[in-house]
């Protein structure tokens, strides 16, 4: 059967779908960001400059730049760049897509300038959607126009030699949010910040995540493996406060000193019950090629990943149950965690690390929320009155009040005054409010149980009638009228 | 005030001690908060211990301790005005001019309707001024529908969360008012933003008069 060939390119249409992703502007800067790292040069530390301006937004870095013919490969869509540039270790653009979709999601316009090193030349690309849209489906549409310059040291890239420069126009965003991205790019390239690389955001610097470890959770790595033992895998992991639905987890791995690749999850099933695991490891016996060429399916990996998933176990347990339930909320459920962690890996509960490991951003101090607000007294008048055949009337109210996670889940105190005061006091603390699925029943059930042992501590009832009246009052109680026993 | 034998209760067996503080007719209400608290303190027992020991309630010992957090001042005037035991709560977490208001209320003639818990909470409340909840419920639906677009850039929701913040803000707009459910809720997610740093006392955002109206709101 003869066969026909055609062409079948994708609708310009597309590129303006790429940008309508649910990337913030934060996750699109930080693709960008990603971007120039991997282009980084190898002479001095990495430097992004972003400027976020409400019509504007310039990323500019002082990577190698890009030659012609890369420049042109990584404007098309789904681009390998691995196979065009000489990567680093540890480079985070894979795809091809972050580029495109980041400033698509960005902007309406956007161009690319790049200094490539080495070359006394410019080059410029310009996307405008506007423009994009209303071309012809057909193989030519994709072609995009590269202008080749003289340096023009007043544009984007200033007096750098080197460097790419984006600039992004007609922002989809109205109001973009700097403190965001800052935030975004200080947790995202936290490795990158510490080993002297620099990102600036209209003029303030990002700074490296700092982490709010779960007390007790720091605990040190130091496992010999190979078949002579001769592989040495040293550094820390940690269980954090938080959880990381970024991705932003797992472990930075050095090789030499040198960061080679970033939130690694080999070692564990990544979602986010384990994604409070944070760890950093020196692998020295790793090539510096390792990750690029693609290295973890080699006996090394193979025999250190072992070890590391089998180290790994009880640290990925503590994270999963300290995210059930509010655990991590609980300091005393916290540290039963922690504490049967500390069992399995044979360290001692009490016993921290006496070496702080590099990088290891600690904080050990209790956790508790960062900000807190004072919780006012809120009092509750419960059915207003019980009154007694005796005619003693008694105003029940209830308070919540924190009596510590052991203290009693409710309890209650009264008052001789005329009518009585009988009033329950919840324990805010308690497991059994952290976990209630309807706080009111339980509030209910506290005073009956507040009730009767008033009746028959205070009142001297015999309990057979005293749980008459409490059930009485239940009942009213829960169809919300007074409650008037006869 | 009988300082002699507080001071001798409190150097004594703390055990023995305990249970002659809380019985005593003789210690005024900040001398037994005093010297319960002291003793509840050295003798190392739970809340359900010292309440055992003494014969009181978990949540009468819990008051007293509280209590003993008072400014000396503050506790002398409490303990001068001897209000009520359910009212110990209210005093002990209040400030100094709310408890004048507290004792204020108790010493006017009481309603009989109206149980004296009730007249010191109502007293203290109008000093406080309204909850944090109460300011979060007039915080302005234009507030929160700024708030959900800027909580997603810093990427402080869940998709859950941010769709919440979107309807309340709308709910707010409309004029209606949240319930105490949808409060809790709004409260959680405000708290969230600003321990994801998107509201802050320290905006990068240029919303700095924004951020201060929903912190004062929060309290923090």
């Amino acid at each position: 059967m003869p066969t026909k060939s055609y062409p079948n390119p994708p609708s310009p249409k597309l590129l303006e779908k790429i940008g309508a992703t649910n990337l913030t502007l934060a996750d699109a800067i930080a693709e960008i960001v990603a971007n120039s790292f991997d282009a980084a040069s190898e002479q001095g530390n990495c430097i992004v400059e972003i400027d976020i301006k409400s019509d504007e937004i310039r990323v500019v870095d002082n990577g190698v730049g890009m030659i012609e013919s890369v420049l042109v490969e990584a404007t098309k869509l789904g681009i390998d760049m691995s196979g065009v540039i000489t990567k680093h270790a540890g480079n985070k653009g894979k795809f091809g897509l972050g580029m495109k979709t980041a400033c698509a999601s960005m902007g309406r316009w956007w161009a690319i300038y790049t200094r490539p090193q080495g070359a006394n030349i410019e080059y410029r690309v310009v996307f405008d959607l506007s423009e994009w849209e209303k071309k012809i489906d057909s193989a030519d549409a994709w072609t995009i126009n590269v202008e080749d310059l003289q340096p023009d040291f007043s544009g984007p890239l200033g007096n750098r030699s080197y460097g790419t420069a984006i600039v992004v126009k007609k922002l989809r965003s109205k109001d973009p949010a700097k403190g965001a991205v800052l935030k975004k790019l200080g947790e995202s390239f936290k490795p990158h910040l510490e080993q002297g690389d620099c990102i600036i955001v209209n003029g303030d610097k990002a700074i490296p995540h700092t982490y709010r470890f779960v007390p007790g959770s720091l605990v040190p790595i130091n496992i010999l493996c190979g078949p002579k033992n001769e592989l040495l895998i040293n550094g820390w992991v940690a269980v954090d406060a938080q959880t990381h639905n970024d991705g932003q987890y797992g472990f930075n791995i050095y090789r030499k000193r040198q960061l080679v690749q970033t939130w690694n999850q080999d070692w564990f099933k990544g979602h986010l019950m384990t994604s409070r695991i944070i760890g950093e490891v020196h692998m020295d016996f790793i090539d510096a090629t390792f990750f690029k060429l693609g290295l973890q399916h080699s006996d090394v990996w193979q025999m250190a990943s072992a070890r590391m998933k089998e180290f790994m176990k009880p640290i990925v347990r503590a994270s999963r149950d300290l995210s059930r339930e509010g655990n991590v909320h609980s300091p005393a459920r916290r540290k039963d965690i922690i504490d049967t962690m500390r069992g399995e890996l044979k360290l001692n509960p009490t016993d921290l690390p006496s070496q702080i490991p590099i990088n290891a951003i600690i904080d050990e101090e209790p956790i508790t929320d960062s900000v807190s607000a004072d919780k006012p007294i809120k009092l509750i008048v419960e059915a207003e009155e019980l009154i007694l055949q005796n005619g003693t009337r008694i105003s029940i109210s209830r308070l919540e009040r924190s009596m510590g996670e052991d203290g009693p889940p409710f309890d209650y105190l009264d008052d001789d005054n005329d009518p009585v005061g009988l009033q329950t006091i919840l324990n805010s603390d308690h497991p059994l409010f952290l976990r209630a699925k309807d706080p009111r029943h339980i509030e209910l059930l506290a005073t009956a149980d507040s009730i009767l042992r008033y009746l028959i501590d205070r009142c001297g009832l015999e309990s057979r009638r005293a749980v008459e009246i409490r059930n009485s009052w239940l009942l009213k109680a829960l169809s919300g009228a007074k409650g008037t026993p006869k | 005030m009988s300082t002699t034998n507080a001071a001798a209760l409190v150097s004594g067996d703390p055990f023995e001690g305990l249970a002659i503080a809380w019985t005593s007719s003789e210690l005024t209400l900040a001398e037994k908060a005093y010297v319960i608290a002291s003793l509840h303190m050295r003798s190392r027992m739970t809340l359900e211990g010292t309440a055992r020991m003494t014969g009181a309630t978990s949540a009468q010992i819990q008051a007293l301790l509280e209590l003993a957090t008072l400014d000396d001042e503050d506790l002398q005037r409490v303990s001068e005005a001897n209000p009520p035991a359910t009212t110990w709560f209210l005093f002990a977490g209040a400030s100094s001019s709310a408890i004048k208001a507290g004792i204020d209320a108790l010493r006017r003639p009481q309603s009989v309707e109206k149980s004296a818990l009730l007249e010191v909470y109502e007293a203290i409340r109008t000093t406080v001024g309204p909850t944090p909840d109460e300011r979060i419920a007039a915080l302005p639906g234009k507030t929160l529908e700024y708030l959900h677009k800027k909580g997603i850039q810093y990427g402080g929701l869940s998709e859950w969360q941010a769709k919440f913040l979107r309807s309340i803000s709308g709910q707010k707009r409309s004029g209606k008012t949240p319930t105490e459910k949808q409060l809790a809720k709004l409260r959680e997610i405000l708290i969230l933003l600003a321990q994801k740093g998107a509201i802050s006392r320290k905006s990068v955002d240029g919303d700095q008069a924004l951020c201060n109206e929903v912190l004062d709101a929060l309290g923090i």
